[in-house]
Parts: structure tokens; sequence; C-alpha cells
């Protein structure tokens, strides 16, 4: 929202690896900048603004998966290779991937893991980086790289003989650029594939909704599950988020929903796989359901209006063309950081406060909570829909968003994921930026990818 | 070349006098490290003597030392616990940082699982701490006395728990970072006043230049806290026990406990059981002990070794086996686990070694004669839920089982006997292949130093261990799989110290002609040479990066990288 965006002066789909460096190529030799999307749009955060002269890069039609090894829960994709697909493609060998809730159809998932955003289950999250395992990419220099355990020795064919299957993220040696890759919005360099780590598909599964009249009353709960690794996909909406995510974009589902719907929900699927799933499925759901039971709460298959296993499905697959988050007004001021558990209800406050001062209703603001790394962290999101084609509604979202990302800002919010007004961040660790640019020098030393965003 | 004068003069400015050392008598203490004499390409067993010793005690005084060292002729080079030979300084310009003294576990965010650490405190001391609380750090195998933020930040390491702590170089939650510039740099969510709960960003994560598999080794400036992910632990959150050194028994085990050493009947279904242990989240601690370590666990000095060896036994039962600790926290789940491991040994044809038999020599012995016939002493077992059920739960050899499960309890949990142990045998430990990946590339690798080794052996040049020695285990639920072959060789024999080397190098070649992955010895200025042109010219990007980040070489870049010439 903060940048002057112009448009690309053309969109380029080079067809393989090759034209892609000789893309990059030209553009160190004194071309325009490149700016590489994976994903078909509309592209909601804005990733993709850049305000200097630039080509678009469209690696939508790259579209293999051309590894799903089942006995090291890993598969390969290519940047254009969306979630239905790689679902697809994957469910016949008994596994599926953790994904973020709801994507869009056309959402890469390439795109989505390089950007670190969150999926729904977050006790497969061993490490912020995850599920990526190995990467190719091409730097800003047009130079070649395999991070981990694909960046050799060997060929990947010689790899898999030895029975490795690029599955390892750090490397080779002393580096681990793949990270220096992610959320670097395409600043840094140009992934051409990407391995995944996988996981079993539940053969079971009875997901349940807890609910609560506040983030506080759930938080504690989600802490004792959490730590203790039960269950699976979870996260907290409350009654305005899930009524968005549910109604897609249906205005008497919309209503009926946030009326009906308690302050706040969250969703605890429980499942067992392919050994001793319903025992497990058993043996879980009494754990989980005693740890409820201590915070006074309850395991609920369904309310009036929503059932447990209807969200865990809309959560779990892709939500259409246009974002859940827009379906309701056209748009949607997404305001999300990264923060722990226990801060959660004060940074959601001040934010509803934030929103007051704009005039915005509290009954209008969507709330999400995702645990995130084993609850290790979490990825708060603040959502206002609205119609875009309101100019002042919009200028007033624009204000709003600048006053709530500073004042967050101010709280200890962590905008990992910098988009926005949030890019203000770097300004809150200098040294940290510093090195950043130190790094960009090197990996891009002729900026040719992104020029200009963050001012690198 | 000692500490000149004036230098002398500007680091007591920086740190006080009782801080700066540069007797000889005591650099050379910081001389000798791990079986040097395999790294020193003339054999020695000494390392460089550094210019000085310096015990600073904050990020502060580093940084001012930093700054000093980029003006000058000295570099740096820190060291936490300090035990492997990457620990030393490379040559008589190197200013040793002993950061012994900043010591302190700044936060344990038990809510959030996280903590802050200094570089001087030792696993065994946070884990004492968290494991009260139900919690637990990843502990690399070099021991419990180990700096965490040495592992963490700076180094690499195979931990027994990586089943469920995963590997020390992925648990990093943020990092406080004083550059060779003197530049002091918090990654992180903990860098922007957020807390110390994220080490990816904003935007992209430097990271990704901080540490990569192997970590900089003092390379690159100075780590001065990490924050690290701890995780659950349902063991016991405090124990009583009986016996004295080596041999403390647990007085009773945990409940919803588990300790076993599982032994399959090959390497197949060894990969096999690792795969499916590990899909169904079973182990909490795991370690892959063939039969040489087995014998090594069962006994207490060499001459006890050397017998149960000579028994015959453990080559016919111990070539695959698995030691196993997992816990539960709750009835239903332990029940659960019971069973599915009980599916798994089924499948793969695997039995839990019996613990109810003591490994006294002599009974060794008889056992040897008396089953001289048998090929496979645990079939019986292997075919009988019934006798493992026996095995592990019977009053026959109660005291017995109990003394060995409190070993694994030691072993898997308290970290406190794995290197110890390791050099017994011959006082001189090395480690050849080690990539990480997976489980079955971990077995290729184990596979390839075992046959390599057959011919050392048999010159009576390394400890006839069998071969096989590949130690390590799964990560990750399965996820991942490492093992690194480990040789016991004589470090005063020339001829065995060249084997060692022999055995390593080779390791390196083979590594990169057959696609076994970059070994754990893949780092520093030499190896990188060798590997970086069959790895993507990585060499080439970390000297880029050293150029640009240490320009004027604060940092010794031996055990890293060597700044780029065209930059």
């Amino acid at each position: 929202m903060s940048i002057a965006a112009t448009k690309p002066s053309e969109s380029i789909a080079p067809a393989n690896v090759d034209a892609l460096r000789a893309l990059v190529r030209d553009a160190n030799e004194g071309g325009m900048s490149l700016v590489v999307t994976s994903s078909g749009g509309p592209h909601f955060k804005g990733g993709l603004a850049c305000a200097e002269p630039h080509r678009l890069v469209d690696l939508s039609s790259w579209k293999r998966v051309d590894l799903i090894d089942r006995r090291n829960r890993v598969c390969r994709v290519e940047p254009g290779v969306t979630y239905d697909e790689l679902l697809t493609a994957l469910e016949p060998h008994g596994m599926t991937i953790p994904m973020p809730l709801a994507p869009r159809s056309t959402k890469s998932v390439l795109a989505a893991v390089m950007d670190r955003e969150p999926s729904t289950w977050p006790n497969k999250q061993w490490d912020g980086s995850d599920p990526v395992g190995s990467t190719e990419f091409i730097f800003g220099s047009g130079e070649h790289f395999r991070t981990g355990a694909a960046g050799g020795p060997g060929s990947i064919e010689a790899q898999r003989k030895a029975g490795g299957a690029q599955k390892f993220s750090s490397g080779p040696s002393h580096t681990d650029f793949h990270r220096v890759l992610q959320g670097a919005q395409g600043t840094m360099g140009i992934v051409t594939w990407a391995t995944l780590r996988a996981e079993l598909l539940p053969s079971v599964e009875d997901p349940h909704l807890v609910i609560g009249d506040s983030l506080e009353t759930l938080i504690p709960y989600v802490y004792d599950v959490q730590r203790a690794l039960l269950g699976e996909h979870s996260f907290i909406l409350n009654r305005q988020a899930a009524a968005m995510l549910m109604a897609g974009g249906d205005p008497a589902r919309f209503a009926s929903l946030a009326d009906s719907l308690p302050t706040f929900v969250c969703l605890q699927n429980i499942a067992g796989f392919e050994r001793l799933p319903e025992e497990r499925l058993s043996y879980q759901r009494d754990d989980i359901q005693a740890h409820a039971s201590r915070h006074g709460l309850k395991l609920l298959p369904a309310l009036d209006v929503l059932s447990a296993r209807d969200l865990l499905s809309r959560s779990c697959n892709t939500c259409g063309d246009l974002d859940w988050r827009s379906e309701r007004q056209g748009s949607c001021l997404s305001v999300f950081f990264l923060s722990t558990l226990d801060r959660a209800q004060e940074m959601t406050r001040l934010f509803i406060r934030c929103a007051h001062d704009h005039d915005v209703r509290e009954r209008d603001i969507g709330i999400y909570v995702q645990p995130i790394v084993q609850n290790h962290g979490c990825h708060i999101e603040l959502m206002i829909p609205f119609d875009p084609r309101l100019s002042d509604v919009s200028a007033r979202m624009k204000r709003l968003e600048e006053d709530a990302v500073a004042r967050l800002l101010d709280a200890g919010a962590f905008f990992s994921r910098p988009y926005g007004t949030a890019d203000r961040i770097f300004a809150k660790n200098p040294a940290n930026f510093a090195l950043i640019r130190q790094v960009k020098s090197l990996f891009d030393p002729n900026r040719v990818l992104h020029r200009g965003k963050w001012g690198l | 070349m000692t500490l000149d004068d004036k230098a002398y003069e500007t680091l007591t400015g920086i740190v006080g006098e009782p801080w700066v050392e540069r007797a000889a008598c005591v650099l050379d203490t910081y001389a000798y490290y791990q079986n040097p004499e395999t790294m020193n390409e003339d054999g020695s067993q000494w390392l460089p003597r550094p210019a000085a010793v310096v015990l600073p005690d904050s990020a502060e005084e580093i940084q001012e030392i930093m700054r000093f060292c980029s003006s000058s002729k000295y570099m740096t080079k820190p060291i936490s616990t300090g035990f492997h030979t990457a620990a030393a300084a490379s040559n008589d310009n190197t200013i040793i940082l002993d950061l012994k003294r900043m010591d302190r576990i700044i936060d344990v965010d038990e809510k959030n699982q996280i903590a802050v650490v200094e570089p001087y405190v030792r696993a065994i001391d946070l884990q004492t701490q968290l494991l009260k609380i139900g919690l637990n750090c990843h502990i690399i195998s070099s021991g419990a006395m180990h700096s965490l933020l040495a592992s963490h930040a700076a180094a690499w390491g195979y931990g027994v728990t990586g089943a469920s702590t995963s590997y020390s170089g992925r648990n990093v939650l943020g990092v406080e970072w004083v550059l060779p510039s003197g530049d002091i740099v918090t990654l992180g969510s903990a860098g922007s006043g957020s807390g110390w709960f994220s080490c990816e960003g904003p935007g992209p994560s430097m990271r990704g230049v901080m540490r990569g598999f192997h970590g900089t080794f003092g390379g690159l400036g100075v780590f001065t806290k990490c924050a690290i992910k701890l995780y659950k632990y349902d063991g016991p959150r405090s124990w009583d026990f009986e016996g004295q050194s080596p041999n403390y028994v647990l007085k009773e085990i945990p409940k919803r406990s588990k300790f076993t050493a599982i032994a399959f009947p090959s390497r197949e279904a060894e990969k096999d059981g690792g795969y499916k242990m590990g899909e169904a989240e079973l182990n909490y601690g795991e370690f892959r002990t063939p039969m040489f370590f087995t014998a090594l666990g069962l006994t207490n000095n060499n001459l006890e070794l050397k017998e149960a060896l000579d028994s015959g036994l453990f080559p016919k039962f111990a070539n695959h086996v698995l030691s196993c600790a997992f816990f539960a926290a709750s009835d239903g789940e332990f029940a659960w686990k019971e069973k599915a491991l009980a599916e798994i040994l089924k499948e793969t044809n695997a039995a839990p070694v019996p613990f109810n038999l003591t490994a006294s020599v002599r009974s060794l012995k008889v056992a040897g004669k008396l089953l001289a016939g048998v090929k496979d002493p645990l079939a019986p077992i292997r075919k009988s839920t019934r006798l493992q059920r026996f095995a592990e739960s019977s009053g026959f050899g109660a005291d017995q089982r109990r003394a060995t499960q409190s070993r694994l309890f030691w072993l898997l949990i308290r970290n406190a006997v794995n290197i110890q142990a390791a050099h017994r045998p011959s006082q001189g430990m090395a480690t050849m292949m080690g990539a990480f990946d997976t489980w079955d590339l971990a077995h290729t690798q184990a596979a390839y130093s075992a046959k390599a080794k057959q011919k050392y052996i048999e010159q009576g040049l390394i400890i006839a261990d069998g071969g096989d020695l590949g130690a390590g285990g799964t990560f990750e639920s399965g996820h991942l799989g490492y093992l690194e072959g480990i040789i016991m060789y004589d470090p005063s024999n020339p001829a065995s110290v060249e084997a060692v080397r022999d055995l390593v190098e080779g390791g390196l070649r083979a590594a990169i002609d057959e696609a076994m992955g970059l070994p754990i010895a893949g780092f520093g200025v030499n190896a990188n040479k060798k590997l970086g042109p069959a790895c993507y010219n990585y060499d080439r990007w970390v000297s880029r990066i050293k150029a640009t980040l240490d320009p004027n070489m604060a940092s010794d870049p031996f055990f890293y990288a060597e700044p780029d010439d065209e930059e």
C-alpha cells in the first residue's frame, strides 16, 4: 500500500531454467529490474508492487511435481504448482502437506513456503523455515545454486541412488541460503524448485471446536495441547473471521454466522494415521479432553451453525480464485505479524482500539491467531473487509494500517513478513538491515531483483 | 608470537588486567584439544600457541576487542567449553576469547519453551533446570558439558534426542552476534524488541549466513547470546539412584518410561524400523548402537570389553541395534506406544535385547560357549511377544534389567557417558562421513565406512570394532537421519593416525564420487576447497561473505573461510 507501484513493461514466461538465467543475465547487462511471480492473481498483499521500471517474470506455468517419496515423506515442486495440484498428487501416496489457512486456488505452494506463510498444522513445523527442504535458485548475479542436501555432492539422481532425498535444508557446509531467500519477497534470488516435507494423510479424523468468550479463555488450553504436541491442525478465529472464512462470499450466510457464532472458536483436529489409527485417535482425544476440562472448556463436534468438520475441510482446501478475506466486500485490510500466544490478547486489543480511532467497529474486525513452529510463536492476523470501490473507505483503511502498524510495532509486534507499511520494521533493527544490505550486495550486486523494494 | 605490550595494554584496558593472559604455560593449555594429530598435517598433538587469552565479560567488551583486531595484525577465536580441534587458534596471531565468564542463563520462558543463554552455559546446567519443569533442550553427543550456544549458533554435532528435539542448528530462535567489524546485531524478533521467539526476518533471514549446517567456528565474529528452542519432556522430573561411578542405578524405573535396545536382524530391517518408529513418533531418545558400542556400553573397562567381545555373542545379535527411550504423558499414550512398538518389532522381525541377563564377563563366557552353534540367539524372542513381555516385566533378572535401563537413561537423556565411553578403548576417536538427510542415506554412509575400515582393522591400525560404528539416529520423528562413522585409533602411533587421515580423506572423496552428502568434516578452508567445486562452489560464496563481513580479518578464518581473492 505504501509503494507508488509502476506497471511492468511486459510479462515474460521463461520456458525453463536456461531461459530464466538468460533473463537474469540480460537484466545484469543493463536491462530492467525483474519481479517474479509464481501465483496467479489477484495478488492480495501487494508483494509484486515495484516502483522501478521492471519486467514481470511469470513462473506460474512451471508445474512439475517430479518427486513424491512416501518413504522419506518428501516431494519436489516447481514454482507454479498450486495447493490443489499438490494435494491431488500427494493423496494417492497417502500424504499431504501443511498449508496456509484456505489459500487461493491460484496460490503457488512454493511462493507460500518461501514467504514463510503460517500453516494450520503447527506441531509439524519444527523450524521456521519448514516445510522447505532443499532448493534450487538463481542469484541476482545469475549464478546458479542448490541448498540443503541437494547442494551436493553429486547430481540429484546420484543422491537418490545413494538413498538421499534432498530433504535436509541446511548447507552446503557453512551456508543456509534458503533462509536468505525466504521472506525476501524476490529480492535475493529466484527459486526454480524446492523439496518440501510432506506428512502422512490422516486416515481418521475427529475434529472439534473449543469455544470461548475471549482469547484469554482459550490460550491456556492451546498452550497445554501444543506443548504436549497433541492433536493436529489447530488455530483460533474470532466470530467475524470464522464467518468470513465459512460464508464463501454469501452475505446471508455471513450474517447468520456472525450473529450466532461464539466470540472465539478454536479448531482442534485429532487424527490417526496409518498405524493403529483409531487407538491413536482415542488416546489423543482423551488427553486433549483432559486439558480442555482442566481449563473449563469442552470439545464440541459442532455448534448450531458450524461443524468442526466443515471448518477443517474449509481450512485445509483452497478457497477459490478470490482470497476468502476479500470475498465479502472485494478487498480486505490485513495486518499480520508474529508474537507469542501470551501477547495475542494485548495485541488484538491494541488493534481494536486503533481501529476504533478510525471509525471501525470491533464487530467488523476479524481475528486469526495461528500457533507456529510448535507454538514457539504465533501469527496474529487482523482483518477488516472493505469495498475497494469506495475511495474514502480505501483511504481510511490506508490510514488505519499506517497507524496500527506503528502502534503495534511500538508494542512489540514482529512484522517478520513486511508488506505495505510494515516495512518500517527494518528501522527497528538497523544493524540487521545493514547486514541485509551487505548480503544483497553479494547475492544481487546489480540490484536486478525487485529493485527498490525496502530500499535495497 | 606472544601479544606485544601495546596490544596487551589495549586489551587490559578493555577487560581489566586479570582477564588477559600471555604466559606460555597458560597459552599452551589452549593449544591441545581432542585428537589434533589427525588434523595436523605433521601429526603433532599440539596446535598453534595463541598470542594471548582474553576473558571478556560482555558483548560490549567483545565489540571493543573486535574493533581492535580490525585495526591490528591480531585476530580472534572465541571458545566456550571447547573440545574439538576446531576450537583452537590456527596461528600465533590469534587471540583466544575464552567466554567462560559469560555463563548466565538469561531467561527460561517456560510458557513459550524458549531459553536464552550466554556462551558458557553448559547443557547440563540448563537441562537440570529444564527437566524439573517438563522441558528439555537438544544436547549434542560430545556430552552434557558442552556449550549450548556453541552447538546451536557456531558449530555442529549430533544429539541422541534428535528424534524429539531436532538438531541444534535448527533450534536457533535468535542470536546476539558481534560481527568482525565490532557491530552488534541481534537477529530475528529479539532484534526488533519483540522477544526471543523467532530468528527469521524481518524479510530475508540473516540466519542464512550465520551458520549453515556446520557453523562458522568463530570465523565470522562472536555469538554472545543465543535463544534456543525447548521441547516437552514427559520423563521423570526427579530421580533417586544408588551405586557409584560409573554405575549409577535408578532406584526405580519411572512410570510411563521405556528404555530398550532393539536388535534388528539386518541393516534393511533396521532402516525400516527407524522409519516406522519415526512415523509413529515413538522415540524420545535414540542412539544406534552397533555391536561394538553395545559391548562398550555394557562394560566398565577395556578388559571387560575385550572379554565380552571374545565371547562371540555380540556379532550374533547386536550388529543392528537401536537403543531407544520413550515417555508418555498419559497411560493411554503409553499403551499406544507399547502396542505400536510391538507391531513394528513384528513387522521388522526385531527383538528387544533382554536386559535381565548380567553382562558380567563370566556369564558372557558361559553364554558364548553355550550358544556357540547358535546363529541368532535372539530368534526365540523375535518370534514371541510373550517372551518379550516376560523379559521386560518379570521378576527374573529385574535388578540387572533396571541397571541396564539406567545406563540408557544416563546415555539418552542426561548425555552423561557418550564421549567418555568413546575414548575409553584407545584414547583416540575420529569420525568420517556424517551427512544429514535421510535415514537411508545415513545407512549408505555407515555401510561405506564399515567397508573402508576393514583394511585398517586387518592391519591392526585401528580398533577392531567390526567396522560399522555408524553412530547417530533419526531426527524429527523420522523426517531426517544421520550416521557418522566412528573410528577408534591410537593417537601415539603415527601409522594409526595416518590410517585415520586416509579414512577421513577417502570418505570425503567417496562422498563426492558417490553422492553421499557433505561430510561432517566438510568445513573450513581446506575442506571447502575440496568440496566446494562439487557443491555449487559454496566455498566461493562463504569466501565472499568473509570478505564482505570481515574485510580486516578480525576473526580467525581457518575453520570457516578465507576472503575471496576477487573481493
